[in-house]
């Protein structure tokens, strides 16, 4: 059955917030939301704090949900952590930034992937 | 933290030191370069992230800041990749900071790590050799050209890992041997020989005085005359490039890229021949951070232009700084240089459009405005400046049948050419001047005097040829190369008659 992209989408965030989990990150917010804009994930690992984006497929048809992540998304990304850090007063913290891909093919078992540092402030 | 890490650069043909200076700080992950670099310097940021990645060392997801210094001067090229790489690696903790003192790096990274070649060598390690430290790393395919240079401690490389091992001082480099420095030598190619040539014995005499002197030439005759076999041929009888001669043009084909494929000194004289279509930055050098032109290139050669006439005037007109000079002074918006440039010019052109104007034999088709208009575009000033005006007439039936070429080879004209050099060179010694066609007035007066019955010649010459103050100063100093030749201290009434007579343009203005 095909799943409506709003499910999709929040049942992409729950898996990837349990994948995280599993693999040592502590998670300290979900869904952020700011005036500039908002963000998935915000969570600490290895002492790094680290600024995650869900992105959520069900098929590659369309390209790879990691692809989905778009120069324009990034850089609200950037610019709501800037916010983030600004606001809590953390400026110098060492931070990165992650994005998660899932593909959840219908009737078949989700993939999950972590793409750590997978871009920097300047957009790259 | 902060790393600093010495590279070099080159302007011109001169090389200055830069200090790469990086910072590592927490805060969100970026990688910024300033210092005013051009857009091949900027994408070194990407090509420096991927080959750390690519040597196996995890590229730090920090806040990266790069400053090329002195920020004033505007970088150009490619290479400061490796200076920008062992600067983020000291600044990560990843190498000593201690290693990388007293060292220069210089060189371009691929992807992979591999370190790539880059122009401009030769300049930064003679730089390096007056003052500043000196062990140099760079990529191993220009070590050849960097050891050259004497006083130096040279370290080819040829990946980024090999030069990370070295200075943990896990596996140490050896310095790269200096190799006994190649002699400049005679252009030497069997196919182009002056015994090919026959008959034309004129026009080999005046190119060999030519060749003696450092004289410009032109050679003007019809079609299938043998002009350019002529010229293709000069350089065989050219005299061998003393090694500062040498050093200095090896510099200017470094700083063009165009040693890359060779990687060592240049030991013949260049002999560069464009295309009549040159645009006249081609010709002496330009872009925004100027590159050297043909005349620069042929620095301490020869510059033949074959089809003078069809060059753009522009083109031509350019000509007459470096004529003159010996340098061409190129100025941009964002700098002014000055590279040396001093060739010997060869010309070849026809007379006329068709080409038949002097012919015997065959008619010419050309409206006299016609070859007026087309003779007109080697403008006087640039006329006055060649020396030597060469009539190169069409061969006669016998000449062209000969079988047994009994005429001289290049190396006897060499040798004969060679003697003329060091006379001069003895009498210039310490003056700063190579040859005869550099002489200045006041030198004119103390080495070419003039005897008394060849005084009335050259009145002659000024008042009925109409020889201008310059062409009056050149004939003396085709003369004086001509005595040169003969091994004569003064000059006589025959070398400056047939002086004279090399000036076949200024005779013929009269006529046409």
């Amino acid at each position: 059955m095909e799943t409506a992209p709003q499910t999709l989408g929040i049942l992409g965030e729950e898996l990837a917030f349990h994948e995280l989990r599993r693999r040592g990150y502590k998670v300290l917010l979900r869904n952020y939301e700011c005036a500039l804009g908002e963000i998935d994930l915000i969570a600490k690992e290895k002492g790094a704090l680290v600024f995650i984006e869900v992105k959520t497929r069900s098929s590659d048809a369309m390209g790879s949900p990691a692809e989905a992540v778009t120069a324009q998304k990034r850089k609200q990304i950037v610019r709501v952590a800037k916010y983030y850090l600004k606001r809590y007063g953390i400026s110098d913290a060492s931070c990165r930034f992650d994005v998660v891909s899932v593909r959840i093919p219908p009737n078949e078992e989700p993939v999950i992937e972590v793409l750590q540092s997978a871009f920097w402030e300047d957009g790259c | 933290m902060l790393a600093k890490v010495l590279s070099s650069t080159v302007f011109g043909i001169e090389a200055f030191a830069v200090e790469v200076e990086v910072d590592i700080a927490n805060g969100l992950p970026a990688f910024n370069m300033v210092g005013l670099p051009d857009t091949a310097c900027r994408e070194s940021l990407d090509r420096v992230r991927a080959a750390v990645k690519n040597s196996g060392i995890p590229f730090p997801a920090k806040k990266i800041t790069v400053n090329l210094a002195p920020a004033n001067i505007k970088k150009e090229g490619s290479g400061f990749d490796l200076a920008i790489a062992i600067g983020i690696l000291v600044a990560n903790e990843n190498i000593p900071k201690e290693s990388v003192e007293g060292k220069v790096f210089c060189g371009e990274l691929s992807l992979d790590g591999r370190v790539r070649p880059i122009p401009g060598i030769l300049p930064r390690a003679s730089g390096l050799a007056q003052d500043g430290p000196n062990e140099l790393y760079l990529p191993a395919q220009n070590s050849k050209e960097a050891l050259c240079v004497e006083g130096l401690k040279v370290f080819g490389l040829r990946s980024l890992t090999e030069l990370l091992r070295h200075l943990k001082g896990d596996t140490p480099l050896k310095p790269e041997k200096a190799l006994p420095r190649e002699k400049p030598k005679r252009t030497d190619d069997p196919f182009l020989d002056f015994s090919d040539i026959q008959g034309q014995w004129q026009a080999k005499r005046g190119l060999e005085i030519a060749a003696a002197g450092g004289h410009n030439v032109l050679m003007i005759g019809p079609p299938g005359s043998g002009k350019t076999m002529l010229a293709k041929r000069l350089p065989s009888i050219l005299s061998v490039m003393t090694s500062e001669e040498s050093i200095e043009t090896t510099k200017i084909h470094s700083v063009a890229g165009l040693l890359t494929k060779r990687g060592a000194l240049l030991t013949e004289r260049p002999f560069r021949d464009p295309h009549h279509t040159i645009s006249s930055v081609a010709m002496v050098g330009g872009g925004s951070y100027p590159k050297p032109g043909e005349v620069s290139l042929s620095h301490h050669g020869v510059l033949f232009l074959d089809e003078l006439a069809e060059f753009r005037r522009n083109v031509l007109e350019v000509l007459r700084q470096p004529l003159e000079e010996g340098h061409v002074t190129i100025s941009r918006a964002a700098c002014t240089m000055t590279l040396p440039a001093r060739f010997m010019l060869v010309g070849a052109m026809n007379p006329c459009p068709c080409g038949y104007y002097t012919d015997p034999k065959k008619e010419c088709s050309c409206s006299s405005i016609q070859i007026k208009n087309y003779l007109s575009k080697i403008s006087g000033p640039l006329l006055d400046r060649l020396d030597i005006q060469l009539n190169v007439p069409r061969l006669k039936a016998p000449e062209i049948l000969e079988k047994n070429r009994a005429s001289e080879s290049s190396e006897t004209i060499r040798l004969r050419v060679e003697k003329a050099r060091q006379v001069q060179r003895a009498r210039y010694r310490g003056k700063g001047i190579a040859c005869n066609a550099q002489l200045g007035v006041r030198e004119l007066d103390l080495y070419c005097q003039v005897p008394k019955e060849a005084e009335s010649l050259l009145k002659m010459a000024i008042q009925e040829l109409g020889f201008s103050a310059r062409a009056y100063h050149k004939c003396l100093k085709v003369a004086r190369t001509i005595a040169d030749l003969e091994a004569k201290d003064d000059l006589e009434t025959a070398h400056v008659a047939e002086s004279i007579h090399y000036r076949t343009l200024d005779r013929a203005s009269g006529q046409i």
